[in-house]
């Protein structure tokens, strides 16, 4: 039994989810404060878990070896169902029954903390050691050592060094302003008036549209990439085909680094319309809802006034989708500064292989921390960009600002 | 009363039992090993192919074998060994084997006490030697330099004789040119040489810098050079033959048209590529014509070129089993008939001298892959390219990424050999 790792972390968040939601139900059923028993499920199901999992794996690892994984995953038992038989009720307290919420809301914390809050708070602490895993660490988490302490060095680097990882990062850094720049209006352009078109139709049809404009969004997107690959295939992709009618020369859209529109690179180009296309219908769907949401009787006020349907639609309806838009921006731009899988098929990044042209941070972070083993430098990375996602977020949430309601 | 006293009898007991069992285990017949490899079908049909036959000889041990996507095994190699559940056994390539001896058991004494190291070639084996242990052994001799996979079609196609004799690189372009074909619109549809893939770039690179006279490792060999005249006049004559038209590094390099695809699609009359791409390419294209390998022509007098160790096979330090491990991989890479099926069905080239060289083995072995004959000739050329810290560091993300830059105009010469040296030796620094 060499591989234990896995089955520790089986043992400790299986039983603790089973006993932080249960136990709460049963001091419920006891006239016991069931947050208490949220608690003590949780600490009891660990140790448990833990301690009688692996003592039942040596026990049966001789005795039924190809049995003994399995059987040990029954190890939270040995404590927790003591707990359960023998828990004294409470005399003189009737039966309440909100245990059903402690027993929610404890696994779900647990596994909030254990599964995004430390990792978060561990990614805070790398960004300030030169950590790499096949280096030998300090004793303590592997701090120290070989992975020593490099205080601010990789955010002063960020803005002043010019070595290869700060000249890398303030290119992907440049190439994810730009692509979150060009996609978020271009969204909002296509998915507001397509939803208010969608919105004008019969009921059946919308239903129709709104399904076959959503579709792209539950399709993998590794599919999509590898579709929008072969569309913009320099020697037999559809795009020169269509490009080619109105007499313009193939174009390598995802090989060449050399071509730009505006400034932008035609391979982000490329990339930035296989995006729009998977994500477009999950702002067109949120639109839609919001559309139906807004009273008839204010268009219909405004039309009995003259207005025309494109000043109703700029005037009534376009103000009032304010909080929505708001939102959609919101998740547009985190979403969109979270891009990955898309360009890592499409482009792996390229072309311009020292500076790619669609190198974007999460590219270039996963690159650094998987690839490479610059797990500090990556984590460094990474707190910039939570604080780039925050900071537009919060001007999206003063520039979008409204304090009416309808 | 019975019934509570008998429950909590029994949960006493399970506890009891539960913290006894830190008594070890009693000692077993059976050894169970995993093993991990990257996937490639060649490559883990033939490691089961010496499991199937270890096994029949030792019916008591059983090897797991467990396969990677490439990228994912070397993320998965970086993170398991310092956690510590990696498998016994780890094919490893043989330029990652020092970075990662912390990690692994050297050779047992017992063998070390037999072992001759002149049995197998200095390049692959070389790989697997730090601080004067052997840490594991090579199963093949990787060349990515030194021969080039032709297409007899095309070549008579062209009117060229087959199979090409270049004395020179100009005799070389010549042919290129003429076998390289354009669409209507100016598009390369099939490159002349196809020199542009990541391995290829980076080998052609070193063997330039070798072949001019240079070096690429400094006089302490603890720092790179790539900022020097070899360097400069290597990078000048690939960016000549992009000029000549033999290939077009927009279209043709490591994610568009990789060579080991484009040369059996009838992309590519002219593919540097190793011999191992050959086992891949037929068994994805079965139906494929007449090609041959021949030898390339010489930067100068002195033919050298750097090769690169190869795939083998360590053993993890924290295995229980490291005897049992490191005899599997003895059967596996130092025994001649087992070596020689492994390298027969993964297309590779010998790391054992004796297959190579004795005409006992050295006819099976042409018979089954008759395109090795020209480069069982360039070996003697081959000379390890050198411990680094980080091999795929260096040829992915700083050779490589400089030199296509450079071919594809976006760069100058000296630029990119001046920046190459500078973020090579940072390797050093961190």
């Amino acid at each position: 039994m060499d591989d234990l790792q896995p089955l520790i972390l089986y043992w400790g968040l299986t039983w603790a989810v089973v006993g932080s939601a249960v136990t709460p139900l049963i001091f419920d059923r006891r006239a016991r404060n069931p947050w208490w028993g949220g608690l003590i499920g949780l600490i009891v199901g660990i140790i448990s878990g833990e301690v009688c999992g692996y003592g039942l794996l040596k026990i049966f690892e001789t005795l039924w070896s190809d049995y003994a994984r399995w059987i040990s995953i029954f190890g939270g038992l040995v404590l927790l169902l003591p707990l359960w038989i023998f828990l004294k009720p409470r005399v003189g307290e009737g039966l309440r029954t909100h245990g059903i919420v402690p027993g929610t809301i404890v696994p779900l914390v647990f596994y909030l903390v254990s599964l995004s809050a430390l990792p978060m708070i561990w990614a805070i602490a790398l960004a300030f050691f030169e950590y790499d895993p096949a280096q030998k660490g300090g004793p303590i988490l592997g701090l120290g050592g070989e992975n020593k302490y490099v205080g601010t060095q990789y955010f002063e680097d960020m803005i002043e060094g010019d070595s290869r990882n700060p000249r890398e990062f303030r290119n992907s850094l440049e190439t994810t302003l730009k692509f979150t720049v060009v996609v978020v209006p271009l969204n909002l352009l296509i998915t507001v008036p397509l939803a208010s078109m969608i919105e004008s139709v019969h009921q059946r049809v919308r239903v129709v549209f709104r399904s076959i404009y959503f579709l792209p969004v539950v399709t993998s997107s590794v599919g999509v990439a590898i579709m929008w690959g072969y569309i913009f295939n320099a020697q037999y992709g559809l795009a020169n085909d269509v490009t080619g009618m109105a007499g313009v020369k193939p174009i390598a859209w995802l090989q060449d680094p050399r071509i730009t529109i505006l400034g932008v690179p035609v391979a982000l180009f490329a990339v930035i319309i296989a995006y729009l296309w998977q994500d477009f219908g999950y702002n067109t769907v949120i639109f839609i809802a919001a559309l139906q949401g807004i009273p008839d009787h204010l268009k219909e006020a405004a039309r009995v006034d003259g207005a025309t349907p494109l000043q109703v639609f700029w005037h009534i309806t376009l103000p009032l989708l304010r909080p929505t838009i708001m939102f959609a921006s919101v998740f547009t731009v985190i979403s969109s500064f979270q891009v990955f899988d898309i360009i890592q098929v499409m482009t792996q990044g390229g072309p311009g292989r020292v500076e790619g042209k669609t190198k974007v941070m999460v590219l270039n972070i996963y690159e650094n921390a998987f690839r490479f083993g610059r797990m500090g430098w990556a984590a460094a990375m990474s707190l910039v960009l939570v604080a780039m996602m925050l900071l537009f977020t919060l001007f999206q949430l003063w520039a979008f600002r409204s304090d009416w309601e309808y | 009363m019975i019934k509570k006293l008998m429950i909590i009898t029994i949960l006493v007991l399970l506890v009891v039992a539960s913290f006894s069992a830190h008594q070890p285990a009693a000692a077993r017949q059976s050894v169970t090993l995993r093993l991990w490899q990257h996937q490639e079908g060649p490559f883990n049909e033939a490691t089961q192919s010496l499991i199937d036959a270890y096994t029949a000889l030792h019916p008591e041990v059983t090897i797991e074998v467990e396969t990677f996507e490439y990228n994912l095994y070397l993320q998965s190699l970086q993170t398991s060994l310092p956690a510590g559940d990696e498998a016994d056994i780890l094919e490893l390539f043989g330029t990652w084997v020092c970075g990662y001896s912390d990690f692994l058991a050297p050779m047992p004494d017992e063998l070390t006490a037999s072992f001759d190291a002149s049995q197998f070639y200095g390049a692959p084996l070389g790989g697997y030697q730090c601080d004067d242990q052997t840490y594991g052994l090579p199963q093949e001799f990787n060349v990515e330099y030194g021969t080039v996979l032709v297409n007899k079609a095309m070549f008579e196609e062209a009117g060229l004789s087959f199979p090409p004799a270049w004395e020179n690189w100009d005799a070389l372009i010549s042919d290129a040119q003429q076998l390289a074909q354009e669409n209507s619109d100016g598009q390369m549809t099939v490159a002349g040489y196809h020199f542009t893939n990541a391995d290829a770039i980076v080998f052609s690179f070193l063997a330039g810098i070798l072949q001019r006279g240079g070096d690429y490792w400094n006089e302490d060999r603890d720092g790179f050079q790539f900022d020097t005249d070899e360097a400069r006049e290597t990078l000048e004559q690939m960016l000549h033959m992009v000029d000549e038209g033999v290939v077009d590094p927009v279209l043709f390099n490591d994610t568009s048209n990789w060579a080991g695809d484009a040369f059996f699609t009838n992309q590519v009359a002219i593919a540097l590529i190793g011999p191992w791409a050959v086992a891949y390419g037929l068994d994805s294209f079965p139906d494929f014509g007449e090609f041959d390998y021949v030898a390339l022509p010489s930067s100068g007098d002195d033919p050298t070129f750097a090769a690169d160790s190869g795939w083998g096979m360590t053993v993890s330090k924290r295995s229980d089993h490291q005897d049992v491990a490191w005899d599997f991989i003895n059967f596996a890479a130092a025994n001649a008939d087992n070596a020689l099926q492994w390298n027969i069905t993964t297309g590779t080239i010998p790391a054992l001298r004796g297959l190579v060289e004795d005409e006992m083995y050295r006819p099976t072995l042409i018979e089954a892959s008759p395109w090795l004959a020209n480069v069982l000739g360039e070996l003697q050329y081959g000379r390890y390219v050198g411990d680094m810290p980080d091999r795929d560091l260096l040829f992915y993300d700083i050779i490589y990424p400089y030199v296509l830059d450079t071919l594809q105009g976006l760069m100058s010469p000296e630029d990119a050999v001046a920046l190459m040296e500078e973020d090579a030796n940072l390797m050093f620094e961190e």
